[in-house]
């Protein structure tokens, strides 16, 4: 379970980026996170990963905090950012053999895990080829194998679906909802209102850095869809 | 981890393609070129330097002790650790751009910084090879070293860099953590490491002088490690090597151990900005050839390691102008020894301003530096030409200027009467114009955008390569012109010939380049 409790950050030491921000994601959740740009949402997840320090607040998964237990915290995660910026001169399968290495991750199923992700996402053709030699949504898949390839608990998705194909993104919805179902935690960040709507039993609105509406989807959203809420808020 | 973490990195830097650009060139001439060049230049680097090396043991054997080329080892692999660690420290050590990937990874700071360490110190292997190895092979074959020393000295080599590598790393931290909540941060750090470089050259020049003889005692005295690594390698001294490796280790770990969390704190912190300016609203639209050069600018002082490889000369130049009108009598002495020669003054003038003009070679680098913006430039309905001119004029903003003030204070200096000074002027100018010219050529031909960092451009393209020491053979070529086949001719006619010759080949260039640049722009990606 990670658990965010009072998460503040300010670049500037004026505005606040984050501002005492609190959130609650229990296994099994498939967690979407909304707002304009600039509201915060890549800095909470960049807090979450542990790239960016908080000025306040604590950052929990399964009772291990972030500052104390870093390496315990970050083994049991996964981050995926908007725009993936991987070892370019790697082939692809280089890059996720590395991922799989720090995470010490068997070869066996390592090797079955790549073939049948490979597979689903139309990159087997392409694992051997230099990474500088993929387009954008093809280093986001080869983001998202990586960070698949070693069965995080949680996994955190900057704008997962920008820059997938259709296929991809079907692909990578259906493997949402089969980690979900397994205990595993997602939280993503996206605009595409629809999909968050649609996919997540849990949202969380953010503006200006302060969560302005969280719950679940059900529940928030009431009788209205995302849009018309997320419109009326803004 | 340490071992994963290096070998992915190695991977990574020392890729063919990540060395010489994605597509290694555009054509296989280019690429038979390529390698031609860099196979000449090796070699050639690799050979003369090993002839001076061995004339260097000659002298010494003479006097009956060639230790002195250990020292000189341990000094360059100490110098050039320095100067890697504080030029490249800031990329590689901290606000390295493989954060984003590295920092949710289940990996100790520690071992990252290790990793990164080590992973400098490969580059400085590279140098190395080039500016130890001729020494060492030499001193070994005069000395005729049993393999024993040859054992000794490897590891003793390999991590002799650490110590001032790791502490040029500190200024450079220290620099950005001083200058890192600024919006100008980039060009405050470009400034302290020009200041600091400069102060530490000239405390050099001028140690001597200033420091009393005890305390220059003192210093030699406190070089112990300097001669634990020769009495190590020449004595096969074991119990120098023993603390030579002891204390090479200890700083290492002492580093890795003191520095690993205020690394990872800027890193985590690199967004934060104190912005106190106020961007002026714009009254009236700009021409795009202004806006092209502001950008220009922007990215010249903003880049440390291009504005100081590029803008090292201009410095220099204004320096030295400073500088000769504060010492009229030694320049008035050296006009006298080269009249005394028979060669004319204002060659020594040309030979000085020609040298520096040929370091600011920015045209042959600020192509590639668009880097992926390249892309966009490419989108927008500027004309190819028009960005190639952009890039052309800045140089010469930048180098006019000292081109003028140094030619003023030496022809001052050197008595040149008003017509002569006003012909060698234009001389100077055209000499500006087709360096200028010649670098923006090299870049179209070896454009290089696929970087992650900007000393890839500037220090290790090709076109960087080829630029200085092109730049230096014009140089050489012009001289050669004057005093061999028109050395019949007086000093007007001379220099009204080089005119008409500068003006010729930069006309023709121009004609080229224009004609050619809308279909290279369209050759570029990314």
């Amino acid at each position: 379970m990670l658990i965010i409790e009072h998460a503040s950050k300010s670049y500037d030491k004026k505005k606040k980026a984050l501002d005492d921000v609190s959130l609650t994601i229990q296994p099994g959740d498939l967690f979407g996170f909304v707002g304009h740009n600039g509201a915060g949402k890549t800095t909470l997840l960049k807090a979450i990963s542990g790239i960016h320090q908080l000025d306040q607040g604590t950052i929990k998964f399964d009772g291990l905090d972030i500052n104390q237990n870093t390496l315990a915290f970050k083994s049991k995660i996964a981050y995926v950012p908007d725009h993936p910026d991987l070892y370019e001169q790697l082939t692809g399968r280089q890059y996720i053999d590395f991922i799989a290495d720090v995470f010490k991750f068997g070869i066996q199923e390592r090797n079955q895990l790549i073939e049948n992700y490979g597979k689903s996402f139309e990159m087997q053709p392409f694992l051997r080829q230099p990474i500088s030699t993929y387009s954008h949504g093809m280093k986001q898949k080869t983001a998202l194998i990586a960070a698949l390839i070693h069965k995080p608990k949680l996994l955190l998705l900057d704008e997962p679906f920008v820059g997938l194909d259709p296929k991809a993104s079907f692909v990578l919805k259906e493997i949402f909802k089969l980690m979900t179902e397994s205990g595993m935690s997602i939280f993503f960040s996206s605009h595409v209102l629809e999909v968050v709507e649609k996919l997540t039993n849990k949202i969380a609105i953010i503006k200006q850095g302060k969560i302005i509406h969280q719950g679940l989807t059900k529940e928030v959203l009431g009788k209205q869809n995302l849009e018309s809420l997320f419109m009326e808020l803004s | 981890m340490y071992r994963l973490l290096l070998r992915t990195f190695v991977r990574e830097r020392l890729s063919l393609r990540r060395l010489f650009g994605q597509k290694i060139a555009r054509s296989k001439f280019q690429s038979i070129l390529m390698v031609g060049v860099l196979v000449y230049a090796f070699g050639v680097t690799m050979v003369s330097n090993t002839l001076l090396q061995y004339e260097i043991a000659q002298s010494l054997k003479a006097v009956g002790d060639i230790s002195p080329m250990l020292y000189q080892i341990i000094t360059n692999l100490s110098a050039l650790g320095f100067l890697f660690g504080f030029f490249q420290a800031q990329g590689y050590l901290f606000q390295y751009k493989d954060f984003d990937l590295l920092g949710p990874l289940p990996l100790s700071q520690r071992t990252i910084v290790a990793a990164k360490i080590s992973m400098m110190l490969v580059f400085v292997y590279l140098f190395a090879l080039i500016m130890v190895l001729p020494t060492y092979g030499v001193w070994w074959y005069e000395s005729a070293a049993p393999l024993m020393q040859f054992l000794l000295f490897l590891p003793m080599a390999m991590i002799a860099p650490i110590p001032l590598m790791l502490f040029g790393s500190f200024i450079s931290y220290l620099f950005r953590k001083l200058t890192q909540p600024w919006i100008h941060a980039n060009v405050l750090q470009t400034i302290f490491s020009v200041l600091f470089i400069l102060s530490f050259a000239a405390f050099n020049f001028i140690s001597n002088q200033i420091l009393p003889a005890s305390w220059m005692i003192i210093l030699q005295d406190f070089d112990f490690v300097s001669r634990w690594f020769v009495s190590a390698v020449a004595e096969t001294n074991l119990i120098a090597f023993i603390f030579f490796i002891g204390l090479h280790v200890i700083i290492f770990v002492g580093f890795v151990l003191t520095m690993s969390g205020p690394l990872l704190k800027i890193n985590q912190q690199r967004t934060n900005l104190i912005y106190k300016g106020k961007d002026k609203t714009p009254t009236h639209p700009q021409s795009v050839m202004i806006h092209l050069l502001q950008k220009e600018w922007r990215r010249f002082v903003g880049t440390s390691i291009y504005f100081i490889n590029t803008g090292f000369g201009i410095l220099i130049l204004i320096l030295l102008s400073v500088i000769s009108v504060f010492i009229p009598s030694v320049i008035s002495d050296l006009r006298q020894v080269m009249v005394a020669m028979g060669i004319e003054p204002l060659w020594l003038i040309f030979a000085i301003i020609g040298f520096a003009l040929s370091t600011v070679y920015t045209p042959a680098v600020s192509l590639s530096l668009e880097g992926k913006n390249i892309n966009l430039l490419k989108s927008l309905p500027i004309q190819a030409w028009t960005i190639i001119q952009s890039k052309i004029y800045f140089n010469l903003l930048l180098t006019f200027p000292v081109v003028l003030l140094a030619t003023i204070v030496g022809a001052t200096l050197f008595e040149l009467d008003i017509f002569i000074a006003t012909l060698f002027l234009i001389v100077l100018v055209l000499f500006a114009i087709l360096l200028s010219v010649y670098f923006m050529y090299l870049n179209v031909w070896f454009p290089r955008f696929d970087f992650h960092q900007e000393v890839e451009v500037v220090k290790q393209s090709l076109a960087a390569f080829v630029a200085v020491f092109g730049g230096f053979s014009m140089l050489g070529a012009i001289l050669w012109l004057n005093f061999e086949p028109l050395a019949s001719f007086d000093l007007p006619t001379r220099l009204i010939i080089l005119n008409g010759i500068e003006i010729f080949l930069i006309f023709t260039m121009i004609w080229f380049l224009k004609r050619n640049a809308q279909r290279y722009f369209q050759s570029f990606s990314v």
